[in-house]
C-alpha cells in the first residue's frame, strides 16, 4: 500500500511538531517497511514550504534570538528537500485543477489524484478529521500503524523501481509528445534510432512496431518468401519461426546447445538445403548466441544471418554489442525486456544502407516517397510516445546491464551447490544480460510449488518447444527430434529478475529453492 | 436534548430525524469504554520506533543548523511577504475548522 502524504503530516515531521512528529515519522517507515511507496503531491509544493516557514518561525519565536525570517523560509526550503529526498513526486494533472466546485481546493485535489492509481493501492496519510472523513481512501497515522500492511510481494520483474527513478524525464517525455502532436514518425523516432545506433555501433537503426515486426520486416527485406527455408531454433518464443511461416517460407529447426540453450553451431550445417535463405539463431535469456561460428558457417554457404536479439539487447559477444553481430539485427522493446516501453515495440540494425532504405519503405507499407509503394510493406512504426519512453529509459540503460549481471552474480553464488540445480552458463567471450535468470532443477514443479506458496513468482518458459507446437504440426516434425532443447523445456525455471532485485529478496528466492530441493528428495 | 446516533465510518447518523439551525454545531457525545481502541503507540515495535526517530534526528539536525551572520540577511521581497500572509491566513482558517495546517 502507498501512501500520498497530506501537507500536515509533512509539516509534522520536518517541524517534529509535537505530539504528532513520532507517529507521523512512524507511519512513513511504516509504509517504507512493507515495500510501499510515499508519495508527495507535487501541487502541494507552495502550501508544504510556507506552512512549514509558519511552523518553524513559530518555534524559533520561542528562542532568545529568533533568526531573521528570510532564514526561516531558506532552512524550509532545506528540510522539504531533505524530507522529499526518498518520496516520489506525484504530477498534479489537469483534471486535479477544475475544482473550483470544492469545499477545499488542496484537499480535492488530493482526492483526484488518488483515482489515476489502482483501487486499493494507496491511501492519504492525514491528521485532518475533515479529510478523513470526506475520503474513504484517507487514513489516520495511528490508525496506519495498527492495520496490517501486507509485505509487497516480489515482483518477476519490477518494473515500478525504474519507473521511480526516471519519473521525472518521463513524464515530460510523455507529455512533450502530447503537446507537439506528432504521434506517428515525431522527432523522437529519429533521436531514438541515433542513439541506439551509438549504442550498438551500427551503421542503422529502424524503429519498428514490434520484436515480431523487425524479424518480420528483416524477412521482407531478404525478399524470403514461399518455399524458402530458414534455419532456426525450436527453444524460443514463437515469433521467431512464426514470421517465417508467415511468410509461407519454412522454419527449419536446429537443437541448442545444453550448457547456453542457444543454436548448436555444430548442427547447421546438416539442416543447409538448397533451399535454404537465412540463418535465425536467437539470444535465449540475454545472452547471445555464438554469433562468431554461426557467421562463419553462413559465410561458406553465403547465406546472411538474422540475430534474433529480443532477448538480449545489450549483451555483447567478444567485444561487440548484440544486433551488431551479423547482416541484420533485430530487437524487441516489449515492456518486460532489458530494453523496454510501455507497449509494443521494436528496432532492426544494420550496416548495409540498400538494406536499410528498403526496411525503412517496408516499415510505411512499402512507401518510398507519398504514395509510391515500389514494395508491399507492413504498417510497422514504433508510436512516437514509445519512442520518447525508449530515451529516457536508454539514459540509464547501461548501468542497467551492469546491474543485472551483479544480481546474476548474486543467484549463482546463493544458489552455488544446491542438489539438483543448475545455474546458468555463460559462454567464453559472453556478458549476458540476463532477460531471465534460468535455472534448470530436476524437480521444477515441486519448487515452483515450494515458491507459489510463499508468493514468489518463478516461471518456467518455454515449456513446449515450438516443433511440437500445433500450429507447427505440418512441419512434420515429433517429439524426440530435438532431445537437448526437450529436455531444458521440462527442467527450466525463470527466477524474479530485474536490475532492482534487493539482495534481501534473492536470499527469500533461494531459500525457497532450496526449500523446494529438499521437500522433493522427501 | 440527548439524541441516540450512530457513528459509522467518521459520521454520526441520527436514530431520528432532526433539523439544526446551523451547519456546523458543537456536540457532547458518550462513547462506550468498550468501543475505544486500546491500541498505544508504545505496542509498535520498537525498530519501527527508532527508525522513526532516526528520520527525525536527521531533520532535526537540518533544522538547528546555525544559521548564516546577519550580515549576509536579505529582507523577504514582498512576493514572499503576501504569501507569508496568504498562508497565515489558511492557517487561521483550518484552525477554526479544528483543522491540523
Amino acid at each position: 500500500m502507498d501512501l500520498l502524504i497530506d501537507v500536515c503530516i509533512a509539516i509534522d515531521v520536518c517541524s517534529g511538531r509535537s505530539p504528532h512528529a513520532q507517529c507521523s515519522a512512524m507511519a512513513l517507515q511504516h509504509c517504507l517497511n512493507a515495500g510501499g511507496q510515499l508519495w508527495l503531491y507535487a501541487g502541494s509544493m507552495q502550501t508544504l514550504e510556507y506552512t512549514l516557514y509558519r511552523e518553524l518561525k513559530r518555534l524559533f519565536a520561542a528562542e532568545a534570538s529568533a533568526p531573521p525570517n528570510i532564514f526561516i523560509l531558506q532552512r524550509s526550503r532545506e528540510l522539504l528537500q531533505a524530507f522529499a529526498a526518498d518520496k516520489h513526486w506525484l504530477a498534479a494533472l489537469a483534471g486535479e485543477g477544475d475544482v473550483w466546485d470544492a469545499e477545499d481546493l488542496e484537499e480535492e485535489q488530493l482526492i483526484r489524484a488518488l483515482d489515476r492509481f489502482k483501487p486499493g493501492t494507496i491511501q492519504i496519510l492525514t491528521r485532518d478529521n475533515l479529510l478523513l472523513q470526506k475520503c474513504k481512501n484517507a487514513v489516520h497515522p495511528e490508525d496506519y500503524l495498527t492495520e496490517n500492511q501486507n509485505t509487497k510481494s516480489i515482483d518477476f520483474i519490477d518494473l515500478m523501481t525504474q519507473q521511480g527513478l526516471i519519473r521525472a524525464g518521463l513524464e515530460n517525455a510523455i507529455h512533450r509528445v502530447i503537446h507537439h502532436g506528432q504521434y506517428i514518425m515525431g522527432p523522437e523516432i529519429k533521436q531514438l534510432e541515433e542513439k541506439l545506433c551509438e549504442f550498438v555501433g551500427s551503421r542503422h537503426c529502424i524503429t519498428c512496431a514490434s520484436g515480431t515486426d523487425a524479424l518480420l520486416m528483416a524477412l521482407m527485406a531478404l525478399d524470403i518468401g514461399p518455399g524458402d527455408e530458414v534455419v532456426t531454433v525450436p527453444y524460443t518464443w514463437i515469433s521467431t519461426a512464426e514470421v517465417i511461416a508467415l511468410l509461407k517460407a519454412r522454419p527449419v529447426f536446429v537443437d541448442v546447445q545444453p550448457d547456453t540453450f542457444n543454436m548448436d553451431p555444430d548442427l547447421i550445417e546438416a539442416a543447409i538445403t538448397p533451399k535454404t535463405r537465412a540463418i535465425m539463431p536467437v539470444g535465449i535469456y540475454g545472452q547471445c548466441a555464438d554469433m562468431t561460428r554461426i557467421n562463419i558457417i553462413a559465410q561458406n554457404y553465403n547465406l546472411p544471418v538474422i540475430e534474433d536479439g529480443a532477448q538480449c539487447f545489450g549483451a555483447i559477444h567478444h567485444g561487440r554489442f548484440s544486433c551488431k553481430l551479423s547482416l541484420i539485427g533485430c530487437t524487441s522493446f516489449f515492456p518486460s525486456k532489458p530494453l523496454g516501453c510501455y507497449g509494443d515495440g521494436g528496432a532492426i540494425f544494420t550496416d548495409d544502407d540498400a538494406l536499410a532504405d528498403k526496411l525503412c519503405q517496408i516499415r510505411i507499407h512499402g512507401q518510398k516517397v507519398k504514395h509510391q509503394h515500389p514494395v508491399v510493406g507492413i504498417n510497422g512504426r514504433l508510436d512516437t510516445l514509445q519512442a520518447a519512453i525508449l530515451l529516457e529509459k536508454l539514459s540509464i540503460f547501461h548501468n542497467e546491464c551492469n546491474l543485472r549481471r551483479q544480481v546474476a552474480g548474486r543467484y549463482d553464488a546463493l544458489l552455488a551447490g544446491t542438489a539438483g540445480i543448475r545455474t546458468p552458463i555463460i559462454a567464453d567471450g559472453n556478458q549476458s544480460v540476463f532477460a531471465q535468470y534460468t535455472i534448470l532443477a530436476d524437480n521444477r514443479d515441486e519448487i515452483t510449488n515450494v515458491l507459489q506458496a510463499s508468493n514468489i513468482p518463478g516461471v518456467a518458459y518455454y515449456t513446449r518447444c515450438l516443433h511440437l507446437q500445433e500450429a507447427f504440426a505440418d512441419l512434420g516434425y515429433k517429439a524426440g527430434d530435438f532431445p537437448v532443447a526437450e529436455q531444458v523445456a521440462t527442467r527450466c525455471l525463470s527466477l524474479p529478475m530485474s536490475p532492482y532485485v534487493s539482495e534481501v529478496e534473492q536470499e527469500m528466492v533461494a531459500q525457497e529453492i532450496k526449500k523446494g530441493v529438499v521437500s522433493s528428495t522427501l | 436534548m440527548q439524541l441516540e446516533a450512530i457513528y459509522e465510518q467518521g459520521r454520526l447518523k441520527f436514530l431520528k430525524p432532526v433539523r439544526f439551525k446551523s451547519d456546523r454545531i458543537y456536540l457532547k457525545v458518550e462513547v462506550p469504554d468498550s468501543e475505544i481502541s486500546s491500541h498505544r503507540l508504545q505496542d509498535i515495535p520498537k525498530d519501527l520506533h527508532e527508525q522513526a526517530k532516526s528520520l527525525l534526528d536527521r531533520l532535526a539536525t537540518i533544522r538547528n543548523a546555525p544559521f548564516p551572520a546577519e550580515a549576509q540577511v536579505l529582507a523577504p521581497t514582498h512576493r514572499q511577504l503576501e504569501r507569508i500572509e496568504a498562508f497565515e491566513l489558511r492557517a487561521k482558517y483550518r484552525e477554526q475548522q479544528g483543522r491540523p495546517a
